[in-house]
């Protein structure tokens, strides 16, 4: 296999990451001369083609920058409506009124490089068989090469009787759905903090972005009506829709041992299917047929799928576990579309195990760019993602544990001084310090 | 992928402290400026100027310390294991290093341990 700088080893470069993080807190100033402006030793290519991202998300602002310094002679185009870029990351954090909404919003033009062509619209149409999109505002677009980057579709309408505009009302949460929602479900769990009551939490079935985050906020729900001296009247449910907490079996076991200790009741192959806001109460389907349970708070995961454009065009799988909603059908390992050759897939939209957090996009993302180059120069791609998947799961403001896996569901801790199953102040300071900037210069390439 | 290239260091440092990272580079730089006019001046860094630089470090390092957890809206009975120990008294050592660095040209300049200059000259002139 090709060990070049672009394409190193993964067990090797996933172990600088967390060292790159503290160094970059720690260390800032001893770093500056002579580094402001340059960039990596990255390998550019004088090849030529026309390259459109579509989606300026976190996995397509990445490749973009990664694109424009890596091809000087290339053509980019990305594609995305959003003027406004959301950290999404900090979503719990905002959830649980550790952080301002104010803190996870930016401007998307910070990120796009000057040489790459911004179309603020949708993509409408995929056409991959003629190499061509078509936007929300009529225009179609040729390319020699696609990236797909439109991350998930928040099903909310899936569950029978939840809205958006529901989110902060009648005792319901959600931190997915964007800083706003996220900040009137801190309001929702402030108020449950003070008064208690019936607290449910739980996560749909399928894929999902970041699956810690559903467990993060019971954990800092349990830990904010502590606080507010409002745990003796509550009763807090997790619903977890399989047969475990987290599919990486000693996460799961470290939470039940959690869960215990601070008196969580965990339901398994519990489903949310419904709510009654006016009654506040859930319904949730189970093996058994549904069950209700009365709520005084509930935080709602939306199930989720790719988004509409996708979904109905030829990219997604057509046959197993990710066909029903429309992943896009990318070889695990290059990112590269199994049948479209010319098209490469980042990000939450891609339809293979696991990868599904922005840590994952900082090693996909030069994966596939890397592989992009190479079929744009007519090699082989060489370049393999391992499955790298991180997310700090906050236990409360203040602690949590770094976990760190690959496609097999094994540990890769980036430092072997960091326990992953430990809680600790390092990991808390690493997710509200460190991730936010580290992200940041990964849209700028710097990853 | 170059984790450790400085560029990706200087680009998270930006993003860390924005504005600040420029205030404590131009800090820097103004700390090493202090340090060529001592030795311009034929000041003495070592002694008083360094014991009085190391004891106002060392305050320094002990605030830090104790305020570390705060500044993370976390408290000292977030501390679980024994990695976070070992960091705050990475960062006490750090700050502490870092002041008596900064502050010793500054209690040079400003004349502490003259007189002990003028002993030692007196000294050697016998
Ligand atoms: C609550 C929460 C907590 C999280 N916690 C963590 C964490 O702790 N650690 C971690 O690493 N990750 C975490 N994540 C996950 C992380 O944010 C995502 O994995 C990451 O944003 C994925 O990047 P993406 O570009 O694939 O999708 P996104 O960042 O969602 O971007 C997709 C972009 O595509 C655009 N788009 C959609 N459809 C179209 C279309 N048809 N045409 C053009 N553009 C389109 C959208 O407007 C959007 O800008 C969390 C996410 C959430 C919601």
């Amino acid at each position: 296999m090709d060990r070049t700088p672009q394409n190193p080893p993964p067990g090797a470069n996933l172990r600088l990451t967390r060292r790159q993080t503290l160094l970059g807190l720690v260390a800032t100033g001893a770093l500056a001369a002579g580094a402001a402006g340059a960039r990596p030793a990255v390998a550019q290519s004088a090849a030529q083609a026309h390259i459109v991202i579509a989606g300026a998300g976190a996995a397509g602002l990445t490749a973009a920058s990664q694109l424009a310094s890596r091809l000087p002679r290339a053509r980019i185009t990305i594609i995305d409506r959003n003027e406004r870029h959301y950290f999404q990351p900090g979503y719990t954090l905002v959830g649980s009124g550790v952080w301002e909404e104010s803190q996870v919003v930016t401007e998307t033009s910070r990120f796009i490089p000057s040489r790459v062509n911004w179309i603020k619209a949708d993509v409408a149409e995929f056409d991959p068989d003629v190499s061509r999109v078509a936007t929300s505002t009529g225009q179609t677009i040729d390319y020699d090469f696609l990236i797909v980057a439109t991350g998930v579709h928040l099903g909310y309408e899936a569950i029978e009787g939840m809205e958006e505009a529901l989110i902060g009302r009648e005792g319901v949460a959600s931190v997915y759905a964007g800083p706003e929602a996220a900040a009137a479900s801190w309001a929702a769990m402030a108020r449950f903090a003070e008064a208690g009551g019936q607290g449910h939490f739980g996560r749909p079935l399928g894929e999902m972005k970041c699956a810690g985050a559903p467990l993060k906020i019971a954990l800092l729900a349990e830990d904010r009506l502590t606080g507010a001296g409002g745990r003796g009247r509550a009763e807090l449910h997790y619903h977890a829709q399989n047969k475990v907490l987290f599919a990486v079996p000693p996460v799961h076991d470290k939470l039940l041992e959690i869960f215990a200790n601070r008196g969580v009741n965990a339901r398994y192959e519990h489903v949310l299917r419904a709510i009654d806001p006016g009654a506040r109460r859930a319904t949730y389907a189970t093996p058994d047929g549904d069950v209700e349970f009365d709520y005084d708070f509930i935080h709602v995961v939306p199930p989720m799928r790719a988004p509409d454009a996708v979904l109905n065009s030829p990219l997604g799988w057509r046959e197993g576990p990710y066909a029903k909603d429309g992943w896009l059908e990318v070889d695990r390992s290059s990112m590269r579309h199994t049948r479209y050759p010319n098209v490469f897939g980042i990000g939450d939209i891609n339809g293979v195990p696991r990868g599904k957090t922005a840590a994952s996009v900082k090693w996909q993302a030069p994966v596939a760019v890397t592989n992009l180059i190479a079929a744009m120069e007519g090699r082989e791609p060489t370049a393999i993602y391992n499955g790298y998947t991180s997310c700090p799961l906050v236990t409360r403001v203040g602690s949590a544990m770094l976990i760190e896996f690959d496609y097999d569901g094994t540990l890769i801790p980036s430092f072997p001084f960091i326990d992953p199953l430990q809680e600790s102040w390092i990991s808390w300071l690493i997710e509200e310090k460190a991730l936010k900037p580290t992200y940041y210069a990964m849209l700028r390439g710097y990853a | 992928m170059n984790d450790f290239h400085p560029s990706i260091l200087f680009a998270i440092a930006q993003e860390t402290l924005g504005f600040w990272l420029y205030v404590g580079l131009a800090a820097l730089a103004l700390v090493l400026v202090l340090y060529g006019l001592s030795l311009v001046r034929g000041r003495r860094l070592r002694g008083a100027p360094l014991r009085y630089a190391a004891l106002v470090g060392a305050v320094a390092g002990v605030a830090a310390m104790a305020i570390a957890p705060a500044a993370t809206q976390a408290s000292f009975a977030h501390l679980l294991a024994a990695i976070d120990f070992i960091l705050l008294g990475a960062i006490g050592i750090s700050v502490f290093v870092g002041a008596t660095f900064a502050l010793t040209p500054v209690f040079a300049l400003l004349g502490f341990g003259r007189s002990e200059e003028g002993r030692v000259s007196l000294t050697s002139a016998q």
